[in-house]
């Protein structure tokens, strides 16, 4: 082995930079090398022992050496001329022939034993420079000029015979050995090139199979998913036709008992309309999920006063928080401010955990606050919707935001509802770059919190809301573990908030580990695991940057990437595609910023924004205004 | 008297709004497809048109551009009503050339609002 590998160490030494770039002109190379490496070894015993058998070896026999050990000339050659590689073959095939028609010439004639060497020229004008046109008609031509010219040199002065043709057996013997050992070194050599390459093609062969069977499952997926979204499309038309009925003629006979005071009537008919409300708000629900699912959810997304909107939130909801002789408290606090956020989702997410709170609270309080946290901590405003209900376990808890479930079966039976409320308000809340989380304690009561992030935080506007604000609370660089290496616009609103990074991939486990880890590192990572809606989260958060995984089901990284490079409000955005290395090309050529493994490496990450950044800086590119 | 005009082709969608509307005090009449909403709107010239877009052959959308498309008829509001909840559906309506759009099951309070503000003034 060890000779092996000195052998390839050496012939890669001999082989000229240029001509290693092409994996088959390679090849050719390393045969072109080992044949002159070893061919005038092979042939050493003939001229050697035509020396001593031969009386009078000069000039014929050290005409023979000379071009034999030629060969050796021809490594450094090839090593100083690369780029005559071709020229350089067909000199040696030419040599060759010339050693062996000399030899046959003079020691034997047509029936040499050193013409069994001509029928190697072929083979290694083929080896050296593969089959092309111009190599078969020099193959060709060398043969049959070769040939030629033996047979002129004949007709001019017969052969010389220099030997009898008894004392010809010992050097005969030793060149028949010789031509079958160097066809047995450049065959075996070129039989192993056949079966690894024969190998490759196999391998390539299964990715091509493997790859087709991947696209196959995602258009499959892609077809699966539309077909879902449309059966729900159409269910929903479906469901809402009967519906229509249910709910009008209740209204209509609700009236008429009205009018005539039949009061058991009026109780039953109430029952009908109000589940038949119920089925509607399910109906709806499902439509959103679907919607969400599907990535066809619209937001509109406004600046909204938070302030006002929990004032207006207090009127509505009143009769329904009421609702089980429970008080409503709306916490007065300092003024919140303004979002960016779509109000009616807003409205539709904060009255889904108000009627919440109402189904699980008996006699007790619910309590509506909001409130703005510094800067420091990213910028976010939350709202929290407390009771002093029956409370959720914390097994209860780690479902209670999936579609569908409910925190039990016997709470469904007692308190009703879809179970797609949380799953529902959750959902939204993602999508304009938020989240809602829950405390509680069995028996004592919940709360629900709306986290949204607040425009001031976004690097385009920074300085702007900070002055307005008056900056009393966000503090000074540096103290709240500064991030990144300092950032000029940082530097300018005297503020610096925690910045966002948007994780995309499929994979949950994934982006806990990220959020986890990121937020240790003093970053604010909001994850999302729906590509569908990743520039609208985009837009909403304005991330620092962007970090998206390749392959999701029935989405791919690549289309949400050429989505955010052509949305003139996400494009100055730094997007790091989650890969292998091997992408790097395919990404930055898409208009990413870079790649980054999996797992993540939090300095490694770290690094590449803060290049991305600087280098933004230094060509002064216009990406973000400095308030 | 408000006269108001439904085109539906369901029976039932016809009878259970035209009663909740008859009660509110609105003159009703029907049309059970799209042209015969078209001939309808012609010779009776309502206050308001109620469109179902899930119509027969000629679907509520081209009623409505007919309907928008002649000037005898052009200047009546139509209110579309769709059992559909896709925004899409929304902006169809109203590239059709619709004032408003609701959708199905009807929320008559929300749906006399809408009433009220095409025909630019309060019910009495």
């Amino acid at each position: 082995m060890s000779f092996l590998s000195r052998l390839e160490a050496l012939t890669e030494w001999l082989t000229p930079d240029r001509l290693k770039t092409d994996v088959h002109v390679r090849k050719r190379v390393q045969m072109f090398l080992i044949s002159h490496l070893f061919g005038p070894l092979i042939a050493t015993p003939i001229p050697v022992c035509l020396a001593i058998v031969d009386p009078n070896p000069w000039p014929h026999v050290f005409i023979l050496a000379a071009s034999i050990y030629g060969f050796w000339l021809f490594l450094p050659l090839l090593k100083l001329f690369p780029r005559h590689y071709t020229a350089l073959s067909m000199l040696s095939v030419c040599n060759l022939s010339f050693a062996i028609l000399w030899g046959s010439f003079n020691y034997g004639g047509t029936s040499s034993p050193f013409l069994v060497w001509f029928i190697l020229t072929p083979l290694l004008a083929f080896l050296y420079l593969g089959s092309t046109w111009v190599n078969r008609i020099f193959v060709l031509g060398q043969i049959f000029g070769g040939m030629a010219i033996f047979y002129a040199c004949y007709r001019l002065s017969s052969f010389p015979m220099h030997l009898p043709v008894e004392a010809m057996v010992v050097p005969g013997v030793l060149s028949v050995l010789g031509a079958g050992t160097y066809t047995f070194l450049m065959a075996a050599y070129y039989a192993n090139v056949v079966d690894s390459q024969s190998e490759l093609l196999r391998e390539i062969e299964r990715h091509r199979d493997t790859t087709k069977m991947l696209i196959d499952a995602k258009d499959d997926a892609e077809r699966a998913n539309g077909a879902k979204s449309e059966f729900l499309a159409k269910m929903s038309h479906e469901l809402r036709t009967p519906l229509n009925a249910v709910l009008g003629y209740s209204e209509l006979l609700l009236e008429d008992a009205e009018i005539d005071g039949r009061g058991q009537q009026i109780a039953d008919l109430q029952k009908i309309s109000a589940a038949g409300k119920h089925l509607l708000a399910m109906v709806n629900d499902i439509l959103d999920i679907s919607k969400i699912e599907a990535g066809k959810m619209v937001l509109h997304i406004e600046t909204i006063d938070v302030d006002e909107l929990i004032s207006d939130v207090e009127s509505t909801a009143r009769p329904l928080a009421s609702k089980n002789t429970n008080a409503f408290v709306v916490v007065e606090g300092p003024k919140v401010g303004l979002i960016q956020a779509d109000a009616t989702k807003l409205r539709q997410a904060l009255f889904n955990l108000i009627s919440n709170a109402a189904k699980f609270t008996q006699n007790g309080q619910i309590t509506l606050s909001a409130r703005r946290l510094a800067e420091a901590d990213g910028g976010w405003i939350e709202i929290a919707v407390a009771d002093t209900g029956i409370g959720i376990s914390p097994e209860q808890q780690r479902k209670l935001f999936s579609s569908f479930t409910q925190a039990d079966a016997k709470i469904a039976a007692t308190y009703g509802g879809t179970g797609l409320g949380l799953a529902l308000s959750q959902n939204l809340c993602r999508l304009m770059g938020g989240s809602i989380s829950v405390e509680s304690e069995l028996g004592y009561g919940s709360r629900f919190t709306i986290r949204l992030p607040t425009p001031a935080s976004r690097p385009a506007d920074n300085g702007v809301r900070l002055v307005e604000q008056g900056g009393g609370e966000g503090p000074g660089v540096g103290t709240a573990a500064p991030l990144l290496p300092l950032d000029p616009e940082q530097l300018a609103t005297a503020a610096n908030p925690r910045q966002r990074l948007l994780f995309v991939d499929d994979d949950r486990g994934f982006l806990e580990l990220a959020e986890r880890l990121f937020r240790r590192e003093g970053y604010e990572p909001i994850i999302t695991d729906a590509p569908q809606s990743a520039l609208q989260v985009a837009r909403t958060v304005q991330p620092a940057a962007i970090f998206l995984d390749i392959m999701m089901p029935g989405f791919d990284g690549w289309d949400v990437l050429a989505a955010l490079r052509a949305d003139p409000a996400l494009s100055h955005i730094p997007v790091f595609m989650i890969s292998i290395l091997a992408d790097r090309p395919r990404a930055l050529q898409a208009g990413a910023d870079g790649v980054v493994a999996k797992p993540l490496d939090a300095s490694k990450v770290k690094a590449a924004i803060a290049a991305i950044k600087s280098s933004r800086v230094g060509q002064g590119r216009p990406s973000r205004k400095v308030g | 008297m408000t006269l108001v005009l439904i085109v539906e082709d369901n029976p039932i969608n016809r009878d259970v709004l035209g009663r909740r509307l008859e009660r509110r005090g609105f003159a009703i009449r029907f049309a059970e497809d799209g042209p015969e909403g078209i001939a309808a709107a012609k010779a009776l010239n309502p206050n308001v048109i109620l469109m179902d877009i899930g119509l027969g052959e000629m679907d509520g959308y081209e009623a409505t551009r007919r309907i928008k498309a002649d000037r005898d008829t052009a200047k009546i509001p139509i209110i579309a009503l769709t059992a559909s909840a896709f925004e899409s559906d929304r902006v169809k309506a109203l590239a059709a050339g619709c004032d408003d759009f609701d959708t199905k099951p009807v929320d008559l309070p929300r749906l006399l609002g809408k009433i009220e503000a095409v025909l630019g003034h309060a019910l009495s």
